[in-house]
């Protein structure tokens, strides 16, 4: 058994699943441990800090354990445990629905700014990459995520965030240009610096 | 659309090579929940578990024949041994049980069930003269059915005969169980004790009669014998005919049986039976407080069974009056409503916090234990009761509050010369050349300048804004209720359930919130806070009443706030608890 399709440790199978379902402490340590890359991914894309997204990892692990028993066995577990976390996320935005946007969206880069930026995101570090998600707004950050990342449609999005699709759209727009700007920024810094040296 | 679609590809694929490398730390919080919620997870198991008994206590209460059983109580108060028990037949046996059948021997345990069939044996020792062609129909009809198989212990009891199963001719319709008897080979109406048979000590018949009559508490009749021809006039048989020193009742029960009818008082006649049954039944006289008597069969279990229930109270006199039924009287007065309680006990209080602030505040809220104690002044009715209450009560809740940092990348322009390597072509000379021309001599000279450069220096920051902190935090209240109340009652126990409004004035705070600005924390004496809060409180109890005066409860309750505790605005403070109380109560009288 390979890596699951979002990274998921082969250590989770069903034999886990069971104890885990005995509510055996060591199997939910096992299984916590077996997730954590996969769920703590979901939630810093989706929070804007460590802090926040630990938080709503280990809230979204304990729905996990919760409902365990729900889970039909068909669904891959990994899918299952995904999408949890990704609910726990949009509940808990739901519950504090933060204030309206009120950013406003700058000009768009061109065509071969826009290339270049793909160019230097190709070579970029995950992890500057995601220093860089972080400057998104909360509320674009997770519509991009929901649309970018995570495959849901602009109609799930509406539905699930209480929006319109075309506010969906608007707000994966926006996150994009935040973050293309970003890049180009960074882009044209290192190209500053490459010829200064 | 090309380039957004691969930018979006690239950026998830840089996403997922992001590693998060796992923290011991993470799982302890992880683990913190778990047992939090197992912990939650138990009590709310015992609070629905304490519900259903409630409910299921409720619904039994409500559902069970209270009428029934308080006809059996009385009953029993009258003659706890009245019904005998079918198969301890013989050894005790009198001559009424064991002429009849051997399985009603214990009908005359007591001296109130005594009473009736010694009476019956003193009267027929009155009743030597007693016209026995009274008895004829009877006993031929008896002698007919009879076919003598208990013919040896009848026998041994048939000179103490009476009459009165001739008082009760007929089905009694809603009053007397009658049974069909297969009474007596004998053809007589065997009645009275015959304690030489089995050796038992009991009264003279004499003394019995005495007893059982002269106190209507012990009183109990059996009677046996065939049932007569309808009389109109048997409703007026009196008890009192029993007397042997009594005159003889005039148009009672002569004409249809001996002059020592014995009258069960408001036998109703009007649906009498087949002749050639015989009746036998035990009436249990009027107890003493006055509760409804209880005809109880003594019929043996082999014998036909035709019950007709007594619904009549037997006259407390000679004379064949119905007095009304008195009710035991309750525990409580009705006519002393006003009851006064004091109670306290330990709260478990949740908190929660919302509003537009709250979803930055990076803290969690945990419950704590809580006191409430107060006093209650109630006017209670049979079944409901209004009256209010004063109360102290304090919410408190642990908070979690987490470190605050804040990342600043300041990006600061600057100007730099950037040397850039070039050649220089310094003219050294002129040359005039032909016409207007001129050559320019020059020396080519390698050289660096510097370009004035403009760039950026990008600088990250991390800044504590707010150290994490834990903090308990306490509100008490002086706290007004409206109460409604629904109760029942059992005897010494009672149950219900109050409830109402509550109007809550903040008496204390302690404590300290996180700021609205995120960058440290407000001292509760220095946050705005709501002066008059607007709650709710609903308890269910059971309750033991130990005397007229005092009663002693335990109460399950649960209240809450229903508006904002805070004034500021910036977030929603909720607190509501859930306990048990114990409470003391006394009636005013």
């Amino acid at each position: 058994m390979g890596r699951g399709p979002f990274g998921t440790s082969p250590m989770v199978n069903e034999t886990l699943i069971a104890r885990c379902l005995r509510e055996e402490p060591k199997a939910q340590y096992e299984l916590y441990r077996a997730m954590h890359g996969q769920m703590m991914s979901i939630c810093s894309r989706y929070e804007r800090n460590k802090q926040d997204a630990v938080a709503r990892m280990n809230q979204g692990f304990l729905k996990i354990l919760t409902n365990i028993d729900k889970r039909r066995p068909e669904v891959p577990f990994e899918l299952w445990a995904r999408r949890i976390m990704i609910n726990t996320v949009i509940d808990e935005y739901r519950k504090d629905r933060p204030r309206k946007a009120q950013e406003s969206l700058d000009a768009s880069l061109d065509e071969s700014t826009l290339v270049e930026v793909n160019e230097y995101l190709r070579h970029m570090e995950a992890d500057a990459f995601a220093g860089l998600l972080q400057r998104v707004p909360d509320m674009s950050r997770k519509v991009f995520n929901l649309f970018a990342m995570d495959g849901y449609a602009h109609a799930e999005i509406a539905e699930l965030l209480g929006i319109s699709e075309g506010t969906s759209k608007w707000h994966v727009s926006h996150a994009r240009q935040v973050l293309q700007q970003a890049i180009a920024q960074l882009a044209g810094q290192q190209a500053v610096k490459t010829v200064s040296q | 659309m090309n380039l957004e679609n691969e930018f979006d590809e690239l950026a998830r694929r840089k996403l997922k090579e992001q590693e998060h490398p796992f923290e011991e730390s993470h799982w302890h919080e992880a683990q913190r929940m778990i047992v939090a919620q197992r912990k939650g997870r138990g009590g709310r198991m015992i609070i629905g578990t304490l519900a259903l008994l409630f409910l299921g206590t409720a619904a039994w209460w409500a559902t069970r024949p209270h009428d029934a059983s308080s006809l059996t109580s009385a009953a029993e108060q009258a003659a706890p041994k009245a019904i005998p028990h079918p198969t301890s037949s013989g050894s005790s046996s009198t001559a009424v049980s064991s002429t009849v059948n051997a399985t009603r021997s214990n009908t005359l345990e007591t001296p109130a069930k005594v009473s009736a069939a010694s009476t019956s044996s003193h009267l027929t020792d009155k009743a030597t003269t007693i016209e026995e062609k009274d008895l004829t129909s009877a006993s031929a009809q008896v002698q007919r059915a009879g076919s003598g198989t208990r013919a040896p212990r009848t026998e041994a009891r048939a000179s103490t005969t009476t009459s009165v199963a001739s008082t009760t001719p007929s089905r009694s319709s809603d009053q007397l169980r009658v049974m069909p008897s297969n009474t007596t080979a004998s053809g007589t109406r065997t009645s009275g004790r015959s304690s030489a048979t089995d050796g038992t000590v009991t009264p003279t018949a004499d003394q019995v009669a005495e007893d059982a009559y002269s106190d209507p508490t012990k009183r109990s009749i059996v009677l046996q014998g065939t049932t007569a021809p309808k009389d109109t006039d048997r409703n007026d048989v009196r008890s009192d005919q029993l007397d042997p020193g009594a005159p003889e009742p005039t148009g009672a029960t002569n004409d249809h049986g001996s002059g020592t009818t014995v009258s069960t008082a408001n036998v109703t006649n009007e649906d009498p039976v087949d002749p050639s049954s015989t009746s036998d039944m035990v009436v249990t006289g009027p107890p003493a407080d006055g509760t409804r008597p209880v005809l109880l069969d003594t019929t043996a279990m082999d014998m036909a069974v035709d019950t007709l229930l007594v619904d009549a109270p037997l006259p407390n006199d000679s004379m064949a009056t119905t007095p009304a039924p008195v009710a035991a009287p309750p525990l409580v007065d009705p006519r002393a409503p006003w009851e006064i309680s004091v109670l306290g006990g330990i709260r478990m209080n949740n908190t929660r916090y919302a509003g537009p602030l709250s979803d930055d505040q990076g803290f969690t809220s945990q419950g704590l234990n809580s006191s409430m104690f107060g006093a209650e002044l109630m006017h209670l009715g049979r079944r409901f009761g209004v009256g209010g209450g004063l109360y102290h009560s304090s919410y408190a809740e642990r908070l979690s509050v987490k470190e605050r940092d804040v990342t600043n990348m300041t990006i600061s322009p600057y100007w730099y010369l950037m040397p850039v390597d070039t050649t220089i072509l310094f003219i050294t000379d002129t040359l005039p050349g032909t016409g207007d021309t001129v050559t320019y001599v020059g020396i080519p000279v390698s050289t660096t300048i510097n370009v004035l450069t403009r760039s950026a220096d990008t600088t990250t920051t991390t800044e504590r804004l707010r150290e994490a902190r834990e903090i308990v935090n306490r509100t008490s209240y002086l706290e007004v209720a409206a109460l409604f109340d629904a109760h029942l009652v059992q005897g010494r126990w009672s149950m219900g359930v109050r409830g109402g409004p509550t109007f809550g004035i903040l008496s204390g705070r302690k404590g300290t919130l996180p700021n609205s600005t995120n960058d440290g924390y407000v001292p509760f004496e220095d946050e705005a806070f709501r002066e008059l809060v607007i709650g709710y409180q609903a308890r269910a109890y059971l309750r033991y009443r130990w005397n007229a005066a005092w009663s002693i409860g335990l109460e399950p309750m649960i209240g809450g706030q229903l508006v904002n505790g805070l004034a500021s605005g910036d977030l929603d403070r909720r607190s509501m608890a859930w306990g048990g109380l114990i409470s003391l109560s006394y009636r005013l009288r």
